[in-house]
């Protein structure tokens, strides 16, 4: 459950930074559910067309990075 | 005297005969006429008997031909009317259950991202993502 919200969180995060801080887009999505579903299919095809492959290679080593350290900290303690 | 009184018997006989051989023969050709005049009417009569049969005979295959033609015509035009009929009962059916569910799926979307507003709008998001990137790819399969 905590890990959940946890998650939630961070993607309500995410949100807040990348929307304009005057915007209250929660209560805009609660507002008008389908519209609001609609600009942001809208805006993440854009961003996909436009800028796909970078923020698909940006992820992919971020994802490569986060793997490395992790199994290098199992492979320390391992040592250890 | 008597000569003369011979030749003029004679002479009226001759006439008499000539007048009961011209009577014989224009009685003759009358009946001959009359005879013909009468072939040629029974001929015309059986003619026009015979064209008169085949004008009925060909009036009356027209007639059934045009009634069977009308029958024909009003079946097909109630078959279509009924075939129409069936078509637009399923049409308004189908769009009144797509309609029914394009409904319920929108309530039910509605209630969802009321519920998760964050991770509705990413998951749109990312959709169209997805959707952005692989019509990118394909747009530049094109070019290449």
């Amino acid at each position: 459950m905590s890990e959940l919200q946890e998650r939630e969180g961070f993607v309500e995060e995410i949100l807040d930074e990348l929307i304009p801080e005057g915007v209250d887009w929660q209560r805009l999505v609660v507002r008008y559910p389908i519209p609001s579903l609609l600009v942001a299919a809208v805006g993440g095809f854009f961003i996909g067309r436009r800028h796909g492959p970078e923020i698909v290679g940006a992820l992919s080593t971020f994802v490569a990075g986060e793997v490395s350290r992790n199994v290098d900290q199992l492979l320390s303690r391992e040592g250890e | 005297m008597a000569d003369l009184k011979d030749i003029k018997s004679n002479l009226e006989d001759g006439a008499e005969t000539a007048h009961e051989a011209v009577t014989d023969g224009v009685d003759a050709a009358r009946k001959r006429f009359q005879k013909l005049g009468d072939q040629a009417q029974d001929q015309y009569q059986k003619v026009s008997e015979q064209v008169q049969d085949r004008y009925k005979k060909v009036s009356h295959d027209v007639r059934r031909g045009a009634e069977r033609a009308s029958k024909e015509i009003r079946r097909g035009a109630e078959r279509a009317r009924e075939t129409y009929g069936d078509v637009a009962e399923t049409a308004q059916k189908t769009y009144t259950q797509v309609r029914s569910q394009a409904g319920n799926v929108s309530r039910e979307v509605s209630l969802y991202v009321r519920d998760n507003p964050a991770k509705a709008v990413m998951i749109a998001a990312g959709v169209g993502f997805l959707l952005g990137l692989v019509v990118r790819r394909g747009s530049r399969d094109d070019e290449a």
